[in-house]
């Protein structure tokens, strides 16, 4: 069952100029994506800086206005406002940032910033607010004498796991969470992403889970999407991605993920100049002439690349042919 | 120019700061050599001492509010000795150093040409033409595609990896010996990181430079390091060659941060968690083994009361002797594990 | 650049409209009229009545302010009552004095407060700071009409060595002596208005080169081993100049309310005291005029602001 259904979503961000400064271009940061999260999953949009992965996050918070197409939650365009209105959508979807000194305000406490959705949406009495912001801390892992401190005095890992008690403090069906470890060192961010997995396990929380880091996403996502120039260029299950990447743009994120194996490292570097050069060399055997990736073609049923529907099914059964060798 | 000699020999160098009117100590008895045509990577979690250790060699730090002990001996002259006059006939002359983030590290109100030749201002004699060209051929030499366009731009109008790449060029105008790059990629896209990474590495080769890399990405250290410092609380906790620190690391630290690590193999599985925190500079214990409140099941008989290094192969050295005892609580295997 | 700076005046339009209104309408809303008290204390009542009416002040406002703006376009601010003069000549002759002072006053505040700043940032938490920034505080705490009495108090009537009111001597003659004189009733109240001034730009600039001093890229500056004196020179005094040159245009309106007080207590006759005595004799013509002025000249300010940032700052360009 899917929780939320983006079809063809964009989002373009005019560009003002001339004497009456009116609207003369536009800068597409989305432009017509579609995918389907479903409940319980953690789904993970893959993208370098500029892809617009951070524009489709909040598209599906509702803090940014869509161009156009729609995202469906229970049935509802919840693009408009008085859908997400009715359904409560608020409620039912958070969001975790990378920030977390910047995305928490400096002058509250934690018990308030916690308590601060389910005052929006619960009206519980004062004891109860409390005894539940002390659970949510405690979920994180955190002391109840966090209560009445500040976010200056956490270090980043505690701030983002207040982050994540204040994001399921409602008890939401989807969080979507951007960037959210990586401001963070190593351990901590092992840490943080932990509790994210057992908050998942405990209430079946979705997530969208948006990252640059193509090693923590494998970690984290059953089925991940890589976004390049405000498109799609490749949807699939993680297998599909990591082992079976058909799209010249994934397979050059994949190889630029430095490995730990320092005994490949040479074979490692040059696998990685060679994608690099196709990559260079064959733009216009992989994007349209305007430079930007083509529709999705299914190459399985879980599996979709943009690629011309000839190219894509060619490419599809030499890597299978492929695996069949290996 | 002899590829093993040590150029930068780092003896026993603590650095303090004040803090509320007490010094305490960021890094403390730090010893550590430079080889030319190397890249020696210094790796550790934010807090480790790593940066303060860069800014350190560079005399980067205000007198008045810093205490620095020990011996930098470079290429003959001990830097520490130096005043700031003198400090500044090796920083940008035969030291260059790469700073972390690109934008904030340019003077956005100056065009790339003038922050490159202000470098070449002070250490060398070209005229004003020689400089312009040498400017160009750097711009090139670090892969910039349109040197004399961009030497006339100024730092907004530039990507971060291009970014990145002026500032590389303004560390190495002068050929430095020594490149210290303090995380010169994290700012970045994967994709631009390797290339970054790349022009590094080909700098290193050509100026026969000792590049002291600094980053908290074992993934970066794995692919460019030829050798391996790994900071813990201001102490350097295990150093060797890349391999031995990747294929039979010692110290538990070192060994739990790779661990943490997200493998490919255990996407079902929870990440391991080093327990504990690290303790601020002000309740830094000053005896007994730093990491040993994060491995409390550990005995306490297993640390030194000093800890010092040990050699455990040639070149392979790990602070304490509790790496002879550590195990994974949730793994049975005790002492050494071969990856 | 050019088109923009033209819509920016373009848009100064509807604002300068709505702001003339707003003070037709509160000018009127004030009790009193132009006439009682001010022809003869024993004028009859019924006379009053004939000049409100010839003068066509029972008329709606609106009817008013459409008489007024029609004449406005012809060049015509009307008649003042008080002085009986036009309003236009009457102004001319006051903005000449009050641009003089504003002039001079600007010059000695960026004089005083640049050199202050820049030391007191450079030497932070020193000796010459804390003096610095006492100052600053001290002259922040006390209001400005306090500082102009006391200072004309002590340089004035005590040590003697300034003139007190007016703006150039009775006896003055020939161009030399007009400009002395004239230099000479302006210096008291331009350094007082200079210290009051200096306050804000002091303390903005002080923080502007501590910033800066703390920069990345002045980090960078010092591994390129650029001397520290050099790196004041190229790198932060240039940064933290910038958004003081910006602010210079903003600073016309501090001038232009700083010489509302400085004006009145000097009895310099300048448009800021011609402002306050237009008030008190309900000279509605020449207010909504001297208003209207203000108005114009402190949007014109922000846009001067804006253009200066635009110039000194290449990351800010008005295409």
């Amino acid at each position: 069952m899917n929780i939320i259904e983006i079809k063809n979503l964009k989002v373009h961000y005019p560009i003002r100029s001339g004497f009456w400064n009116r609207i003369t271009d536009e800068v597409p940061a989305v432009d017509g994506i579609s995918f389907n999260i479903r409940a319980g999953e953690t789904y993970g949009l893959v993208g370098e800086s500029g892809s617009g992965k951070s524009t489709t996050g909040k598209s599906v918070v509702g803090l940014e206005k869509v161009t156009s197409g729609s995202i469906l939650y229970k049935g509802k365009d919840i693009t408009k406002k008085e859908n997400r209105r009715r359904l409560d959508y608020n409620r039912d979807v958070q969001m975790i940032f990378q920030d977390s000194l910047s995305s928490l305000n400096p002058r509250k406490r934690i018990e308030d910033i916690i308590a601060e959705p389910l005052r929006n949406f619960e009206h519980l009495s004062k004891e109860d607010e409390k005894l539940r912001v002390l659970q949510l801390l405690d979920i994180v892992g955190l002391d109840a004498d966090a209560l009445y401190k500040y976010p200056h005095q956490f270090s980043g890992g505690q701030r983002q796991r207040i982050g994540v008690a204040r994001a399921v403090a409602t008890h939401p069906k989807l969080i979507v969470a951007d960037e959210p470890v990586s401001a963070l060192d190593l351990s901590v961010q092992a840490q943080v992403l932990n509790f994210m997995k057992r908050i998942q396990r405990d209430f079946g929380i979705s997530y969208l889970f948006i990252s640059h880091d193509l090693g923590v996403v494998r970690h984290m996502c059953q089925n991940i999407a890589i976004m390049n120039r405000g498109r799609l260029v490749e949807i699939g299950t993680r297998d599909d991605i990591y082992n079976h990447p058909l799209h010249i743009y994934t397979k050059r994120l994949l190889a630029a993920i430095p490995e730990t194996n320092v005994d490949q490292r040479a074979a490692h570097r040059a696998s990685r100049l060679a994608v690099e050069q196709v990559y260079q060399d064959e733009q216009a055997t992989y994007y349209d002439h305007d430079g930007k990736a083509f529709p999705l073609v299914a190459v399985s049923p879980t599996h979709s690349v943009a690629l011309p529907e000839k190219l894509a099914q060619q490419l599809a059964q030499a890597e299978t042919k492929r695996e069949a060798q290996a | 120019m002899t590829n093993t000699s040590d150029f930068l020999d780092i003896k026993d160098v603590s650095t303090a700061f004040k803090i509320d009117g007490h010094f305490y100590d960021a890094i403390s008895h730090i010893n550590l050599q430079v080889h030319h045509d190397e890249i020696l990577a210094i790796v550790g979690e934010s807090g480790c001492g790593k940066s303060t250790l860069a800014t350190t060699i560079m005399g980067l730090h205000d007198p008045h509010e810093t205490r620095i002990s020990g011996e930098i001996d470079f290429e003959g002259t001990n830097l520490l000795a130096l005043d700031d006059a003198g400090f500044n006939r090796f920083r940008g002359a035969k030291i260059g150093m790469i700073f972390q983030d690109p934008l904030s590290a340019l003077n956005p109100l100056k065009r790339i040409d003038d922050q490159i030749s202000e470098v070449l201002d002070y250490h060398t004699t070209l005229s004003s033409d020689e400089k312009h060209h040498r400017v160009l051929e750097l711009l090139d030499q670090v892969g910039i595609v349109n040197p004399a366009r961009t030497a006339r731009q100024f730092p907004h109008e530039l990507s971060g990896g291009m970014r990145q790449r002026v500032i590389i060029a303004i560390a190495i105008a002068c050929k430095p010996d020594l490149i210290i790059a303090d995380e010169p990629t994290t700012a970045l896209d994967v994709t631009i990181q390797a290339q970054i990474l790349d022009v590094l590495r080909a700098i290193q080769k050509e100026n026969h430079a000792g590049i002291i890399l600094i980053t908290h990405d074992l993934g970066v250290v794995a692919e460019t390091a030829d050798r391996v410092a790994v900071m813990y609380a201001g102490q350097i906790v295990e150093q060797g060659s890349a391999e031995q620190i990747f294929n039979q690391p010692q110290h538990p630290y070192t060994r739990s941060l790779l661990r943490s690590m997200p493998q490919r193999d255990d996407e079902n599985d929870d990440l391991y968690v080093i327990r504990g925190n690290v303790p601020s500079l002000q309740k830094m214990p000053q005896t007994g083994d730093r990491f040993a409140p994060r491995i409390p099941w550990i005995p306490a008989d297993a640390h030194e009361a000093q800890p010092t290094m040990h050699q455990v192969a040639p070149g392979h050295e790990v602070r304490c002797t509790c790496y002879q005892h550590f195990y994974f609580p949730d793994r049975t295997t005790k002492g050494r594990v071969a990856k | 650049m050019w088109k923009t700076i033209l819509r920016r005046i373009l848009i100064m339009i509807p604002e300068v409209i709505i702001l003339s209104i707003l003070v037709f309408l509160l000018a009127k809303a004030m009790p009193g009229d132009p006439f009682t008290g001010s022809i003869n204390p024993k004028a009859d009542p019924a006379q009053i009545h004939h000049l409100m009416k010839i003068n066509g002040l029972y008329d709606p406002w609106y009817q008013q302010y459409w008489n007024w703006v029609v004449h406005l376009f012809h060049g015509n601010l009307g008649q003042s009552y008080q002085y009986q003069e036009p309003v236009t000549r009457l102004i001319a002759g006051r903005a000449t004095n009050t641009l003089w002072l504003a002039l001079v006053t600007m010059v000695l505040t960026y004089a005083m407060a640049l050199p202050m700043g820049v030391f007191a940032g450079r030497h932070e938490g020193k000796l010459p700071d804390t003096v610095i920034r006492v100052y600053t505080y001290v002259t922040y705490c006390i209001p400005f009409f306090v500082i102009l009495v006391l200072g004309i108090w002590v340089f004035g009537y005590v040590l003697g060595w300034f003139p007190t009111t007016g703006s150039i001597a009775t006896d003055a003659n020939g161009w030399l002596q007009t400009i002395g004189s004239r230099f000479y009733h302006i210096l008291l109240p331009a350094i007082l208005g200079a210290l009051f001034g200096t306050v804000n730009i002091v303390q903005y600039l002080r923080s502007e080169v501590i910033d800066a001093k703390h920069s990345d890229y002045v980090r960078t500056a010092r591994a390129k081993g650029v001397p520290s004196k050099d790196i004041y020179r190229h790198h932060i005094f240039r940064n933290s100049l910038l958004p003081i040159a910006a602010f210079a245009g903003y600073s016309i309106t501090g001038l232009l309310n700083g010489s509302i007080f400085t004006e009145t207590v000097f009895s310099y006759p300048g448009m800021g005291l011609l402002f306050i005595n237009s008030i008190s004799y309900r000279d509605y013509t020449v207010i909504t005029a001297l208003v209207l002025i203000y108005g114009i000249l402190n949007l014109l300010g922000t846009l001067l602001s804006d253009i200066i940032l635009s110039v000194v700052d290449p990351r800010i360009r008005i295409e």
